[in-house]
């Protein structure tokens, strides 16, 4: 952080804790995750730019989806999301998440995943090489800088939309036997 | 044993089957429904101990599908594809898996994307999709597209913009 | 005066609070550059601490979670107003070292009671590792507090301290080698580090006792964490490494022992709890054990 970056920080300190401490759930999602572990590890470092990976959706606020989401996986990652709390970004990792990518014609995977979870960005290649997950890291920061990241804030605001797409393909997902819907909540 | 002799043995004493010798270490041998159980037993009394795959084709002009069960033998470094054929209406075979107990997940998996039945296994149930309501979808006769567009909506493609 | 004497008692876990933050970025610093990369900024424990307190969500289990956890935090605070640092000591009576060893053992308590009220499986597993892990480590720490007790003929840290101004042969690792050799072979198992960081592994259990905790919940824990290990190298300086003539020195000796747990935090595996409990009450309790004997026999 330069000193040009100060006055910026004390104008708004939520952002600036936001941006540069953003932690990513290690949920290995599909195939590109394979691209992750060269990240995180010594020869592209992703700590430098405060990117650490988290054991439990609890303590993260960043959701890289990775690679290609089946049905069956679709559900784990809505119950992931649901878990994180607010302000999360999710980011789509690869050419699947953004319009099917390479099995675009599947009967098993969904093919775009704006409908299902709220994205704030998408990141194209199968797999992106490292370089691109920094450039993308980089651009989530000045999108939270102008505030323009409301992936979270749309998820509560539209619920209905989403929760609309999610019946259509996981009628029997966990949280929908329930009646009330467990995704809103306030404290 | 070598591949002449086997392909011999095969023919003598499995009923209805013709063998053909591929290539140095493969053979091809084709029985029909009723005889590919004992052709596996005959087979593995042979040396052939390890059961790689059951892969299933869809021949959708001839409305039959062909199960080939892929078998190497370490003693005699063979690879033998077995293959038999089944009717596409009622699809109905015997389950291999007394004979190597692994067959029960390829047949599971034939099971959930072609349709075919095979009686004994005791685990036919869904494996690989997510409460699926379809016809099997490795099907030729399954339009993917369509039932993309219908349960995801697809999107759209570049000659259209 | 009384309003110096609390304006000491404050200092003394300001201070620890300020090394605590120090120590948690410069150990991610320090692991980094042994892996032959950059790492992150020396000040980064202190932007995620304010991501963590700026969260909208902050999800709690109920009173006991919270409670806990601000149990674990304050009993991190109350313990360090216990220990000398250099020449401040102002709540310094005799038998304050067994209340120190009383009142380490309050903020995993607390930790451990906030992982229970969060209804996750992985926490309940975190914390039985974690109480294994104590059970392993105070049997050879005890011994050694014990022979240093004995040695020095008192039961109060400052004396304790004191006793060893006079030169560096004076220290406690001279004076008892067998000792100090112990309770620094257990010092990784007292701070929680690598080889003996199971009871957090984020691999297998999901972070254990943290795997519920997020924002200000996980803010207070880390910070209580860092907290503890100014504790456990403070003790570990004030009774073995002669503690610290002015309050510098003190921190010199505390960041030399600390830059030593890092090393080896950076390098080694994680060991499973049967191993670090064959080795824990194998050769430092023995000779843990063998320190005792001597200080008893040279006190007798």
């Amino acid at each position: 952080m330069d000193r040009a970056d100060i006055p910026k920080a004390l104008k708004s300190p939520a952002n600036w804790g936001q941006k540069y401490s953003l932690w990513a759930v290690y949920f290995c999602t599909g195939c590109g995750v394979i691209e992750i572990p060269p990240v995180i590890t010594s020869r592209w470092d992703a700590e430098r730019f405060g990117v650490l990976p988290m054991a439990t959706p609890r303590q993260a606020n960043l959701f890289l989806v990775t690679g290609y989401v089946s049905v069956k996986t679709l559900g784990a990652i809505i119950r992931t999301y649901d878990q994180m709390p607010d302000p999360k970004y999710v980011v789509g990792f690869g050419s699947c998440p953004v319009n099917g990518g390479m099995y675009w014609d599947s009967y098993n995977t969904i093919k775009h995943l704006d409908k299902y979870i709220p994205v704030d960005g998408w990141i194209a290649g199968c797999m992106p090489r490292p370089e691109a997950i920094f450039v993308a890291v980089v651009h989530l920061w000045q999108m939270i800088d102008k505030g323009i990241a409301t992936g979270y804030k749309r998820y509560k605001e539209d619920y209905e939309y989403y929760e609309r797409n999610q019946r259509e393909v996981l009628p029997h997902l966990a949280k929908f036997e329930s009646a009330e819907p467990t995704a809103a909540r306030d404290i | 044993m070598s591949e002449e002799n086997l392909k011999k043995a095969i023919e003598r004493d499995l009923e209805g089957a013709t063998a053909t010798v591929q290539n140095k270490g493969r053979l091809v041998a084709a029985v029909p429904k009723a005889g590919a159980v004992s052709a596996l037993i005959l087979l593995k009394a042979h040396g052939f101990e390890h059961l790689s795959a059951i892969s299933c084709t869809d021949w959708l002009e001839q409305g039959e599908f062909e199960l080939v069960y892929h078998l190497w033998s370490y003693t005699d470094k063979i690879h033998v594809m077995l293959k038999t054929r089944l009717p596409r209406e009622a699809p109905r075979t015997v389950t291999a898996s007394p004979v190597f107990r692994h067959a029960q997940t390829y047949e599971r998996e034939i099971h959930e994307m072609y349709g075919v039945h095979f009686e004994g296994n005791p685990r036919l149930t869904p494996f690989l999709l997510d409460h699926w309501q379809g016809p099997p979808p490795m099907r030729r006769d399954f339009d993917t597209r369509k039932y993309v567009q219908d349960a995801f909506g697809s999107t759209p493609s570049l000659e259209e913009e | 005066m009384m309003v110096k004497r609390i304006a000491l008692i404050l200092a003394l876990p300001v201070v620890g609070f300020l090394v605590a933050v120090l120590f948690m970025g410069l150990s991610r610093k320090i692991t980094a550059r042994i892996q032959r990369r950059y790492g992150p900024p020396l000040y980064q424990p202190i932007i995620d601490v304010v991501k963590l307190l700026t969260q909208k969500e902050n999800i709690s289990h109920g009173v006991l979670f919270d409670f806990g956890i601000l149990l674990g935090l304050a009993g991190a605070l109350v313990t360090i107003a216990f220990i000398p640092a250099g020449g401040i000591h102002p709540l310094s009576t005799s038998g304050d070292f067994l209340v120190v060893l009383y009142l380490m053992l309050l903020s995993p308590l607390g930790l451990a009671l906030a992982a229970g009220a969060s209804e996750n499986p992985n926490a309940s597993i975190g914390v039985s590792r974690k109480l294994t892990l104590a059970l392993g480590y105070e049997v050879p720490f005890l011994l050694a507090a014990l022979a240093v007790m004995t040695r020095f003929g008192t039961t109060s840290l400052v004396e304790i301290v004191s006793a060893q101004q006079s030169s560096m042969l004076g220290w406690g690792a001279a004076a008892l080698p067998l000792s100090a050799l112990a309770t620094f072979l257990v010092l990784p198992a007292m701070l929680g580090i690598r080889p003996f960081d199971f009871a957090t592994a984020p691999q297998e259990i999901a972070s254990g006792p943290l795997v519920e905790l997020g924002g200000k919940y996980l803010a207070f824990a880390a910070i209580q964490g860092a907290l503890h290990t100014y504790i456990v190298l403070s003790l570990f300086v004030d009774l073995f490494l002669g503690g610290g003539a002015n309050i510098l020195t003190f921190l010199a000796k505390v960041l030399a022992v600390f830059f030593v747990g890092t090393c080896i935090n950076a390098v080694l595996p994680r060991v499973s709890v049967a191993q670090a409990l064959r080795y824990l009450w194998k050769w430092p309790t023995l000779l843990a054990l063998a320190g005792l004997a001597i200080a008893a026999v040279m006190r007798g």
